[in-house]
């Protein structure tokens, strides 16, 4: 056998491993979850840190403001970490390998391809798999002292209280309003402290709350955004290292309230940008709102409520799908679309309106990209393009179908074109219905 | 490219700008210059507009406020800026310029044309941008209500939701 036939015979078996590795942990999650019970088991009677703990943990028993008192408050905390994404997955990585007792997880998404840029508890073997399992995999593989409690679950209004319960400290590394509030909210009832962090594109944020005296979620932010301010990652994108940064600080912040250091601090909001120069920054908070809904002295908000209604948003970062052209003769197929570019005879402007960025990383052949934001500041170019066309269709494309209703309605509206048409459900949409060899992001 | 432009004269309706000149003015300011921070090596500065009128019984009165725009609010300001320097000529009868007088002139005169609704919201800021006012919540510091002072800081900073 030749180097080569063994090198591939090699990648096979490591294949195989991984995948049978993520088997035996999702049945392994199973059984646990039916056996474990949250209290950390009191084995030794003392509560000394063992032989393999000194050898495992010493590096950190050499700090004074950790030494066997904090490691030991580490090893008997129990933290929730809700959300194995950009944020969770290091800060669950950290949590682990620094002592942490028993660590929950919540997440009821699967591993996606586009996740593992950042999210890196997870492997390319796992991708459709559960990321919870797949966490529990990776947490298992660093540090087997440490248990893990797996919830598979979406976290709601009907299991958050339950699911929390029990808990010294919450980790919201969620990527959405609606769950923010939820966890907040839970957290004030259930009286947890909450290590809060955000990312999205090149800025991140990070803040504990409800925690002595300091402000909770709603004391900040009592009215949750309008829909369409809130940024998503899957949107508008995020840099890799950015939620690294912000859920290591977290896993560090999550130390500091289990030893105590953190109640010495005032409250205040931690800023990141990989713009800034510096990139920190930390900006003084006010203290519990007394007339906070939620923690305030008179709340009135005293059980957790329907999020998604409150937030106008559900618990995803995904892109609603708009409805703006209310006349479906307005709008085509991807299929419908295909058919007209693949005959040479049909005249046609194919007008992609998504902004240079996006257009960079894929488009379909022969079409022009004039952004929606600079209709206004390039409508001689884009009259021109029209004029040319003799009549013939403009068929108008985006990432799913949204913005294109937008460019129909410009286009029919104030350009006073009626052969104008939106390709329903955009790349996305050609990607599964038409070529599923496009580039989908 | 100059980076310097002329603020509106905001607190007066249009139209009185061609009309003869009301006999008590009640505008808060009747000019605002501005920068951007990034750009300008040498951001306007009070004092030297000050020091401009050597004439004590014409001495105008200046104020000197940054803006800042972090988080992704950055994207709702014309060119993206991360900081503008301004300098408002006040009018030393009128009220002082507080907040709300800053928030609508912001949202009127650099935030991006149809980008307004998410930045102000029944005269005040949209829900989810925190204010900053010199490294402090602005929660501390009376909101709408704070009157600016010369050289003040004041930062917009949008929650971030996802992860």
């Amino acid at each position: 056998m030749d180097n080569r036939d063994r090198i591939s015979q090699l990648k096979a078996r490591l294949s195989r491993i991984r995948s049978e590795e993520l088997e035996v942990m999702a049945e392994l999650c199973a059984l646990e979850a039916a056996e474990s019970s949250l209290a950390a088991p009191k084995d030794l009677a003392d509560g000394k840190l063992s032989p393999e703990e000194i050898r495992r943990y010493s590096r950190q028993l050499l700090i004074p403001e950790i030494g066997t008192r904090g490691q030991r408050q580490l090893r008997d905390s129990s933290v929730l970490v809700v959300g194995t994404g950009g944020l969770g997955s290091p800060c669950a990585l950290y949590l682990a390998a620094m002592g942490v007792g028993t660590l929950g997880l919540v997440d009821h998404d699967t591993v996606d391809y586009s996740n593992l840029h950042r999210q890196i508890i997870h492997t390319e073997a796992a991708c459709g798999s559960s990321k919870v399992i797949s966490a529990c995999l990776g947490l298992s593989r660093l540090n087997p002292l440490c248990r893990v409690r797996a919830h598979n679950v979406l976290l709601d209004s009907s299991n958050a209280k339950e699911i929390m319960q029990g808990y010294d400290l919450v980790v919201d590394a969620t990527d959405n309003a609606a769950t923010r509030y939820l966890i907040n909210d839970a957290c004030v009832m259930l009286d947890i402290p909450l290590v809060s962090g955000s990312a999205v594109r090149l800025d991140g944020q990070l803040t504990v709350y409800n925690y002595k005296g300091g402000p909770c979620y709603r004391c900040l932010f009592p009215t949750p955004p309008p829909v369409d301010a809130m940024a998503s990652c899957s949107e508008t994108g995020v840099l890799g290292v950015v939620p690294g940064v912000i859920g290591c600080l977290q896993a560090m912040e999550v130390v500091k309230v289990l030893t105590g250091r953190k109640a010495t601090e005032d409250p205040n909001l931690l800023i990141f940008s990989y713009k800034s120069q510096p990139h920190f920054r930390s900006i003084k908070l006010r203290s519990r709102k007394p007339t906070c809904a939620v923690c305030g002295d008179v709340p009135t908000v005293k059980e957790l409520v329907d999020y998604a209604a409150f937030c106008g948003s559900g618990p995803n970062d995904n892109a609603p799908d708009w409805k703006i052209l209310d006349d479906p003769s307005q709008r085509v197929t991807c299929t419908e679309y295909s058919r007209v570019a693949s005959n040479p005879a049909t005249k046609h402007l194919l007008l992609d309106v998504r902004d240079e960025t996006q257009f960079d990383i894929c488009s379909l052949p022969n079409s022009l990209n004039i952004p929606i934001d600079q209709f206004d500041q390039r409508l001689a170019e884009l009259e021109r393009a029209i004029r040319e066309l003799d009549g013939a269709p403009v068929y108008t494309v985006c990432r799913r179908g949204n913005l294109s209703q937008l460019a129909v309605v410009y286009i029919r509206q104030k350009l006073g074109y009626g052969q104008c048409y939106d390709i329903a459900r955009g790349l996305v949409g050609w990607q599964q219905e038409v070529d599923s060899d496009f580039p989908a992001y | 490219m100059s980076s310097i432009e002329t603020g509106k004269h905001y607190n007066q309706p249009a139209s009185n700008l061609t009309d003869k000149v009301p006999p008590v003015d009640t505008r808060k300011y009747f000019d605002a210059v501005t920068k951007s921070l990034s750009k300008a090596k040498e951001p306007p500065t009070a004092k030297d507009a000050v020091s401009s009128q050597p004439d004590g019984s014409s001495v105008k009165s200046y104020l000197h406020i940054i803006t800042k725009y972090t988080s992704g609010m950055e994207l709702l300001i014309k060119d993206k800026e991360l900081g503008l320097d301004h300098v408002f000529e006040v009018n030393p009868k009128a009220a002082p310029l507080n907040m709300k007088d800053l928030i609508k002139y912001i949202g009127e005169t650099h935030v991006l044309e149809g980008k307004q609704s998410a930045f102000t919201r029944d005269e005040t800021i949209c829900p989810g941008i925190m204010v900053i006012i010199n490294e402090c919540d602005w929660e501390v510091m009376d909101e709408l209500d704070y009157v600016l002072k010369n050289d003040d800081t004041i930062e917009f900073i949008s929650t971030l939701h996802g992860g």
